[in-house]
């Protein structure tokens, strides 16, 4: 009897159907009770550990890397299914077309024919020679053309499309009349324009058409065209960016499987370089990729990565780069060493005898001691944050705004200095930290950090005869300023509060009202509705 | 007192479940899928701290947390095309949780634990009276232990039954299991946690 009621406790706990006797069994039972014991301790121990939201640096950090993330979400998509079709009115076309071309020492431009179908073990594309400059299509006719083993274009004539300028990181064609129906190869390093009566497409990859002129239409990937971004199902025209037409849809889905198969994307990895100084160049194999800190998408293979800048040695990686993979690299470059003064050679008197004087050997400079890195510092002063060892931290973070205070590590050592004073109840100090961050305001990621961080520190000077007007005064700027910071519902509901709890019922209504409406999921939601209702209509 | 906990849990597991409020996100996800980024941007504002919490409250307070708060955004990221929007996003969101968490999970069980219980330590810090302090301490830390033995499975379905307070068709749902066999995972859980307790009693009852 007493193990049927054991089982049955035993369900209880773990499928949640309580029936009303084993509550009291189990406070009878021993061994029910101690497995209740062991449901509350793991319980509890589960609770204490879901200690903090995200900090502000943490949210920063991985909102970054999400960045470069997104930056390979223009790799397209799963291969296009090949249609079968003919080719033999297009090789007459071509054939026709190439009469009229002529070579040229930038040639990038190839024209190929297909032949056979997919249904037949695919097709076979045959090159119909040396790479030209230059391809004219009378009317009626299409040329199918590689461009530079990066991509292939269908020109649809009446057409004219040459090449301008061709680099090792940048081919730039210009279609002066007709049509064009390009696929080019994501992340191959080589980037694509397309110039055309005043527009100018740049080709990030991957399927597309561009007609002369008029429009640029986008079915795979993403093309920006006058600097704004065109993405699949979208075409840019008359300087706006639109749904894609239906005639451009249809002759992208005709000319897919024509053009050949869809380019392939090669594989790629990112890196994140950063480093002292900050703005440092990035070069990747002879390349320039931007100033660092920079996330950058590259190919997949061993790099050498060069970090330079004025008045610093450079720094060369070199860094395995794996398919899919993030690899973070740090650098921290070394001045220059200064010209070394020369000592003046004083001629070897030969010394008065019979009294020789000693050889007096001029002082060696001390070697100087080498002063960490402001990154050395700021990664010494995280590793004494997380083991709780607040005066180290302290100390590092004030060296770096002491020995580096213009390094890129200095305004994230001002906020933790504040958040560190904040944390000890020091608000005198935690404010002079953030006022002094807020002025220098060089990093805007830092603002949205430090100005919440001031309204925090406002909220604590509940003695202070103004601080409910400065509270609301800092509560409203920063939402004025980060409309969609994760603070905010945090913000508006203590602000709403404040205002209910002076009793200002009238003014703290619509903002209960707004945080009830949008944030009715979060954790405040129950006391916006207390104090809504405290409120009254 | 922890067979007060225990009732006040079954109470809680008994509660009828509110009606989910309207899924707010379908907007933002149309948008990242239309190639706005800053709709992404916004639901990874959104969902950040929720989803830290989740994983949190999954894996314990394990140094790789941020690297698991990326890694589920990532994967939200890449299939957000699959969303089929049969479910809530939070509910889709949170299955990609759960599995970053089993990973990492599973992972872990294979090299030696490194769980530094730093928030259990400051937690138990907090409390004025130094004997309970440590007290506490000692139990939080002999919980989490407990936890650690666990099978993913096992810890995971606990979790979400015990301490997220979600029905056992729910955790099937986001776990991909039926409802028995999540019942199950938590009942041997439960016992398993149990059967420590015991074994940890008879070694001190000896020492």
């Amino acid at each position: 009897m007493r193990r049927a009621a054991c089982v049955e406790a035993e369900d209880a706990m773990a499928f949640g159907e309580p029936s009303g006797d084993v509550s009291i069994h189990i406070a009878g039972c021993p061994s029910c009770r101690a497995r209740a014991d062991a449901v509350a301790l793991a319980t509890e121990a589960v609770l204490a550990t879901t200690g903090a939201p995200l900090d502000d640096l943490s949210r920063a950090r991985i909102g970054a890397r999400l960045q470069a993330e997104m930056n390979r979400a223009l790799v397209p998509g799963p291969p296009r299914r090949l249609m079968p079709w003919v080719a033999a009115a297009a090789v007459i076309l071509v054939f026709g077309a190439v009469a009229l071309l002529r070579p040229a020492p930038v040639s990038v431009l190839t024209p190929y024919v297909a032949a056979g179908t997919a249904a037949r073990g695919g097709s076979a594309y045959l090159s119909l020679g040396a790479a030209i400059d230059r391809i004219q299509v009378p009317a009626g006719g299409i040329v199918r053309a590689s461009i530079a083993d990066h991509g292939r274009a269908a020109i649809i004539g009446p057409a004219l499309l040459t090449v301008q300028r061709v680099s090792d990181r940048e081919i730039t064609l210009d279609l002066s009349q007709g049509t064009l129906i390009g696929d080019w190869e994501h992340g191959s390093g080589v980037a694509l324009s397309i110039t055309s009566q005043g527009l100018t497409a740049r080709i990030v990859g991957t399927r597309f058409l561009v007609r002369a002129g008029e429009r640029v239409a986008v079915a795979e990937g993403v093309v920006a065209v006058d600097s704004l971004s065109v993405s699949a199902g979208q075409v840019f025209e008359a300087g706006a960016v639109g749904p894609m037409r239906a005639d451009d849809a249809a002759l992208l889905a005709d000319e897919a499987s024509a053009i050949g198969p869809p380019m392939r994307t090669r594989p790629t990895g990112i890196v994140i370089l950063a480093g002292t100084p900050d703005g440092a160049l990035v070069r990747a194999g002879g390349s320039i990729i931007g100033p660092a800190p920079i996330a950058a998408v590259l190919a997949a293979g061993r790099a050498e990565l060069v970090a330079s800048a004025a008045g610093f040695e450079s720094e060369t990686k070199e860094v395995e780069i794996a398919p899919g993979a993030t690899t973070t690299l740090g650098f921290a470059l070394s001045l220059v060493p200064s010209v070394v003064p020369v000592v003046p050679v004083v001629p070897v008197v030969p010394p008065p005898r019979p009294s020789p004087r000693p050889v007096v050997v001029a002082p060696v400079p001390a070697a100087p001691v080498l002063e960490p890195t402001a990154a050395e510092l700021y990664r010494e002063a995280e590793a004494a944050m997380r083991g709780g060892d607040r005066p180290r931290a302290r100390e590092r973070l004030e060296r770096i705004l002491r020995v580096y205070p213009d390094d890129s590590s200095a305004e994230p050592a001002l906020y933790d200095l504040a958040r560190i004073a904040y944390e000890e109840g020091d608000r005198k100090r935690a404010e002079d930290a953030v006022d002094r961050l807020l002025a220098r305001g060089r990093d805007p990621s830092m603002r949205e950090s430090a100005s919440y961080l001031r309204c925090r520190l406002i909220l604590g000077r509940t003695e202070e005869g103004r601080w409910l007007a400065e509270l609301v005064s800092c509560f409203n700027s920063f939402r004025r300023d980060f409309p969609s910071s994760a603070h905010d519902p945090e913000v508006l509901l203590l602000l709403a509060t404040a205002w209910a709890r002076a009793g200002r019922c009238d003014t703290a209504r619509p903002l209960l009202d707004e945080y009830l409406e949008r944030y009715r999921d979060h954790d405040g939601a129950k006391t916006a509705e207390e104090w809504r209702t405290r409120c009254g209509p | 007192m922890s067979v007060a906990v225990a009732l006040v849990w079954m109470e809680l597991l008994a509660a009828p479940v509110s009606a989910p409020p309207e899924d707010t996100a379908l907007p933002l996800i149309d948008r990242a899928l239309r190639g706005d980024r800053r709709a992404f941007d916004e639901i990874y504002r959104r969902y950040a701290d929720e989803v830290h919490r989740r994983i949190s409250r999954l894996v314990g307070p394990d140094p790789e947390r941020e690297d698991l708060v990326q890694q589920v955004f990532i994967d939200v990221f890449r299939g957000l095309a699959k969303f089929r929007r049969e479910s809530a996003f939070s509910t889709w969101l949170y299955r990609i949780v759960v599995n970053v968490a089993y990973e990492h999970l599973r992972k872990r069980q294979r090299r030696p634990a490194d769980v530094v219980a730093l928030e259990l330590l400051e937690k138990a810090d907090d409390r004025a009276n130094p004997e309970e302090s440590a007290r506490q301490r000692e139990s939080l830390l002999r919980g989490l232990a407990m936890l650690e033995r666990l099978d993913p499975r096992k810890r995971i379905a606990f979790v979400l039954r015990c301490v997220e307070g979600l029905s056992l068709d729910e955790i099937g749902a986001i776990v991909g299991a039926k409802a028995p066999a999540v019942g199950q995972r938590v009942k041997h859980a439960q016992r398993e946690l149990a059967a420590m307790i015991e074994r940890d009693s008879k070694r001190e009852r000896k020492s």
